[in-house]
């Protein structure tokens, strides 16, 4: 690595940050097509448009490339999925329909900012990306699915799309390569779920946005029931990256398994919040130093990727944050939303308020969820009002070991997590909160000697 | 003009036969459309009128966007929101009638987004972030407190709906902007690190007619101007240009990329020349 490493100070942690995603977000203008070019923007494109497109798809799977969204499924394996009619051979089949790639901007888990900014400030890198990934799966129609409340995203993708128009980077015959492709931004409307690949494709097919049964697996029958990539925005900028540096240079960053760099994005109860760009396998206790460090008060709990993945505490401060090593943990990396808080933030009122969250945005297709979410809602509730049992702890655990791996899609799995996990490490200060009813306005009960006010303990 | 005069004169619509005016009701006044998508269906008899020749021809223009029409749904409704501050029955038939599907299909699908309002809304549309993150720090306190300062609970309007400064306040979930946490936005619009004390100044400067300058985000327009840009349609090209030269970047965006720049960090750098890509495996 040709980072400067840590020196003698104490401050400098190991392991330090890797801006690629990133790098250009404090360029003047950074939006613009004329600064993308500048910084070398588009290169990667030209060199993509010379290769075979299966290429393109063997050169993501050697670089280990995970889906960024979560789940961190092989990208370049995703891409292999979609059927392709054989050189030679009579087209039919789901190979002979048109290919869609479509990019999942519904950026939505509670705790996730990253592809909001990223965006915001380099969308002309998804443009690209989109341009050489939809070329590796043969698209020639590409939608991104922006989350509709961020519409200054929507807005600069917007512009953007026209600045690759114009220079012919969209389009018919893109840089004489004899590819098209056309890119069509599509707002949503509101609706956690449609960050569930097929939830979003129906919203995008003009539906609720409701999961289908998989399989068939959207590879072979998504958009308009015709083969379809989603990927998440995050995943496919990476992409002109890893044409430009090469599967070797990607790995060079992370870990065997968790190879690349990855915006951690962290927020709460710390001094500096924000952005920052590292490779895959950094630790909390790393990520507090580069932010500075808490603010008010000891870390309590934190989730490494988002309210779904199951909360940790400062035992775990040292789990390396790649796929591996959360999941080692007990919890998921998810999207890598790192959310602290410290010890005037009561767990069972976090983990209503996450619940509360669930209830809202669960679609009502399956019973488990739909029911579950809303009784779950209702036991913290009443327990947060100080009028709950010991009893209820109990209750709660059993209503989620029928939502997890009983529901339609994933929402219900994350729904349960904070209340599964924040059992786990904090059972007693549930016990506790029902220890002495009938009792109001005592937060004191759940931390006591606590001096700071506690966050929404309803007093 | 009636609309199906309205729709004979325009070449957009010659070759998509609506079965909407044939339905026969002495009773209607001529200015009612009637819609009948299906046969079977009850014709249900919804004045469109609001809905002009511009907006028929945006609608068009979203259709034209996807290879199937109903796609053009979800843009579609802010599309009529952008006219009429909310879905009414009338949008709701209009939609039907561009998308040839049921008003039931349309309806079933507004009432599943939170952000297709059913009444009539605001000149802005507030919302609070009231997630986790933000309730901690203090997202729930704002929300108390405007609601408390405007009177009015969640997805209620403050003033006469559609008048000047009138609010329409809504708690959200997560807006994806935790690193800036309290949030809230105005039209979509970001406004960082809030306090109760900043939001009830920001509500009061919109009632007065203010626009105060969002920290991310374009200059402030109003709710219906937002919703027709969400359907797509972003005004002249300068009009455009200047909204996305806005700005998007707060400190904590660039907090680690500060840190770096400080501190010398950078990855690792890329071979000067793209690297060969590797060789396709035979395929048997």
């Amino acid at each position: 690595m040709s980072a400067v490493t840590s020196s003698a100070e104490a401050a400098v942690p190991e392991r330090t940050l890797t801006p690629v995603l990133t790098r250009r977000w404090p360029s003047p203008k950074s939006w613009t097509l004329d600064t993308y070019t500048e910084l070398e923007g588009y290169t990667a494109l030209r060199t993509a448009l010379t290769a075979q497109p299966d290429q393109l798809i063997q050169l993501l799977k050697d670089s280990g490339l995970r889906g960024r969204g979560g789940a961190g499924f092989p990208t370049g394996m995703k891409w292999s999925f979609i059927p392709q009619v054989k050189p030679g051979e009579q087209a039919g089949g789901p190979a002979a329909k048109p290919k869609y790639l479509v990019i999942n901007a519904d950026e939505g888990e509670p705790g996730t900012c990253k592809d909001v900014p990223l965006m915001m400030a380099d969308p002309h890198s998804l443009i690209e990306g989109c341009i050489i990934t939809s070329y590796a799966i043969r698209a020639h129609q590409c939608f991104i699915y922006v989350r509709g409340e961020m519409l200054h995203c929507n807005r600069r993708l917007h512009q953007a799309i026209n600045e690759a128009y114009q220079a012919g980077y969209l389009g018919k015959d893109i840089l004489g390569s004899g590819f098209d492709l056309d890119i069509v931004i599509h707002a949503g409307a509101g609706a956690y779920i449609c960050g569930e690949e097929t939830a979003l494709l129906d919203s995008l097919e003009g539906r609720r946005g409701q999961p289908r049964l998989k399989p068939p697996f959207p590879a072979t029958s998504g958009l308009y029931e015709a083969p379809t990539v989603v990927n998440n925005v995050e995943t496919i900028c990476s992409v002109p990256y890893i044409v430009n540096g090469g599967a070797d240079w990607f790995r060079s960053m992370g870990t065997e398994k968790s190879p690349g760099p990855k915006i951690y994005s962290i927020s709460g109860h710390v001094q500096r919040p924000g952005q920052y760009e590292a490779p895959l396998g950094i630790t909390l206790r790393e990520l507090l130093e580069l932010a500075g460090g808490m603010k008010g008060g000891p870390l309590k709990f934190w989730t490494p990727g988002g309210s779904s993945t199951p909360m940790l505490t400062a035992q775990h401060m040292d789990v390396p944050l790649d796929f591996e090593g959360a999941a080692a943990a007990g919890s998921m990396l998810g999207t890598t939303a790192v959310m602290v808080f410290n010890t005037s933030v009561s767990v069972p009122w976090a983990v209503m308020k996450w619940t509360e969250f669930y209830k809202h945005e669960s679609c009502g297709k399956c019973t488990p969820c739909r029911e579950g979410t809303y009784w779950l809602t209702q036991t913290l509730q009443r327990m947060v009002r100080h009028e709950g049992t010991a009893a209820d702890v109990d209750t709660m655990l059993d209503v989620c070991d029928n939502i997890v791996g009983r529901s339609f899609c994933a929402l219900g799995d994350g729904a349960a997590s904070p209340i599964i996990s924040g059992i786990k490490y904090f059972r007693q200060e549930f016990l506790d909160l029902c220890a002495k009813q009938p009792a109001y306005g005592r937060p004191q009960q759940i931390n006591p000697g606590s001096k700071v006010g506690l966050a929404g303990s309803h007093r | 003009m009636s609309r199906a005069k309205k729709r004979a004169g325009n070449p957009a619509f010659t070759a998509r036969p609506v079965a909407a005016a044939a339905v026969p009701d002495q009773a209607a006044p001529s200015t009612l459309t009637t819609v009948q998508d299906v046969p079977v269906e009850r014709p249900v008899r919804v004045d469109t009128s609001v809905f002009d020749e511009q907006t028929w021809q945006r609608a068009q223009e979203i259709i034209a966007r996807y290879p199937r029409s109903r796609s053009a749904l979800l843009p579609m409704l802010h599309l009529v929101q952008s006219v009429q501050g909310h879905v009414s029955q009338a949008g709701i038939a209009f939609c039907a009638q561009q998308l040839e599907i049921t008003t039931a299909e349309v309806s079933a699908v507004v009432t599943f987004y939170t952000m297709y309002k059913r009444q009539p809304s605001g000149e802005h549309l507030v919302s609070v972030c009231t997630n986790t993150l933000c309730a901690a720090l203090g997202g729930d306190e704002i929300y108390a407190r405007l609601r408390k300062w405007l009177g009015v609970g969640h997805e209620e309007t403050a003033g006469q709906p559609g008048s000047k400064g009138s609010i329409t306040l809504e708690h959200a979930e997560c807006l994806a902007a935790c690193d800036l946490a309290p949030v809230l936005q105005v039209n979509y619009e970001f406004y960082d690190n809030q306090t109760p004390e900043s939001a009830v100044e920001l509500v009061d400067a919109l009632r007065r007619g203010d626009r105060p300058a969002p920290t991310r985000g374009a200059p402030l327009t109003d709710w219906r101007s937002t919703e027709l840009q969400l359907a797509g349609f972003f005004g002249e090209p300068q009009q455009l240009r200047d909204a996305v030269d806005a700005p998007s970047a707060a400190p904590e965006t660039l907090a680690g990329n500060q840190l770096a720049q400080d501190n010398g960090w950078q990855a690792p750098a890329m071979p000067d020349q793209a690297p060969p890509l590797p060789t396709v495996p035979e395929k048997k």
